[in-house]
């Protein structure tokens, strides 16, 4: 465990240290964006994982949570500053809003409580219960679209994204460290087939994090993603649509819910 | 332990250090912003380490709300600098 905190600890550390190199060399702000997003994300979710092994398991859990939170909202943050450069006015956006179900939404915020208090309990696992029922209860939204999951093809998805995501960081740091002509930002839009809003969401965000590419815009008609490219000659359209393929077994189109609008 | 933690925060140093110079340099809003979400990102890995070096875990919650404090304000500058391009 100790010798496991180590590695995490001192990889973690030097990621993010090439990640600050990245956002002070590279050319332009949506190129820095991506060393931001990638590499220090994940740089920073090896330290604190680090931290966790190193304290004992109530910490674990909670560091996990605080490093599973950085990596979910990397790709949100990425996107706010990249439209603040780069306005995508066209783009019809991703469509109906979508919900994960009521039951599934009420266990994962349970999960996260007692990931907060750090421990197991009955108390905390009961409590966790009462109040992950209720905040779902008060988010239900009428006429979403329902999120359907096949966990088999999540944990595919879930799979192809880890593997992606270090490529991804590998790719960045040689660039960040490699000689200038490594970087050649570019934009290009990227058709992707058709299927459920949330296939098209999830994969939007999974690219954030993926080689050499971030999600700048999404079309819904035709779909469409509009990323920006670090290299124009990189295989990321490829991994664009093989994730999209990938997410949109994941989150298959959901039946249309009686009652509700179309 | 003590050695690894002493190295983890040096090394986080440098990469505050970095990043503190990007953002001086800038040039733009949204260039300073990224360095800031950045130095808090490191801020909350240091005080991690920080809590791995001391065997304290009294500031583990403060990360929780470092990380949040980042998201919320790298959203909202990149909002208000979208805004201001539009008018």
């Amino acid at each position: 465990m100790t010798v496991l905190a180590a590695v995490l600890l001192i990889t973690g550390a030097v990621l993010t240290l090439v990640a600050a190199i990245g956002v002070y060399r590279f050319p332009d702000m949506l190129t820095r964006l991506h060393a931001a997003t990638k590499a220090a994300s994940v740089g920073i979710a090896l330290v604190l994982l680090g931290v966790g092994a190193a304290l004992g398991p109530g910490e674990l859990a909670f560091t996990s949570l605080v490093a599973i939170f950085q990596v979910l909202t990397a790709p949100v943050a990425a996107h706010a500053l990249g439209r603040a450069v780069r306005a995508e006015p066209e783009h019809a956006g991703p469509g109906r809003p979508s919900s994960v179900p009521l039951p599934a939404r009420a266990a994962a915020l349970a999960a996260v409580w007692v990931a907060l208090w750090g421990e197991a309990g009955a108390a905390n696992v009961l409590g966790g219960l009462a109040a992950g029922s209720a905040v779902a209860l008060a988010t239900t939204r009428r006429g979403a679209e329902r999120i359907r999951i096949r966990p088999v093809a999540a944990l595919r998805f879930v799979g192809a994204f880890l593997v992606l995501l270090v490529r991804s960081t590998i790719a960045v740091a040689a660039a960040a460290l490699g000689p200038r002509r490594l970087v050649d930002p570019g934009v290009r839009r990227v058709p992707v087939g058709r299927g459920s809003t949330s296939a098209l969401v999830a994969t939007a965000n999974a690219v954030s994090l993926t080689p050499g590419t971030l999600t700048l815009a999404i079309d819904a008609e035709p779909p469409a993603l509009v990323v920006h490219l670090i290299r124009p000659d990189d295989p990321a359209a490829d991994a664009v649509a093989t994730l999209h393929a990938l997410a949109s077994d994941a989150l298959p189109v959901a039946e249309p819910t009686r009652g509700g609008p179309q | 332990m003590t050695i690894v933690a002493a190295v983890t925060l040096g090394l986080l140093a440098a990469a505050g250090a970095v990043a503190i110079a990007a953002a001086l340099r800038g040039p733009a809003g949204g260039d300073r912003m990224l360095a800031v979400d950045l130095l808090l990102v490191v801020l909350s890995a240091g005080l991690g380490t920080g809590a791995v070096l001391t065997g304290r875990t009294v500031l583990l919650p403060v990360l929780l709300v470092v990380s949040l404090v980042a998201f919320v304000g790298t959203v909202t500058v990149g909002r208000t600098l979208e805004r201001e391009d539009r008018q």
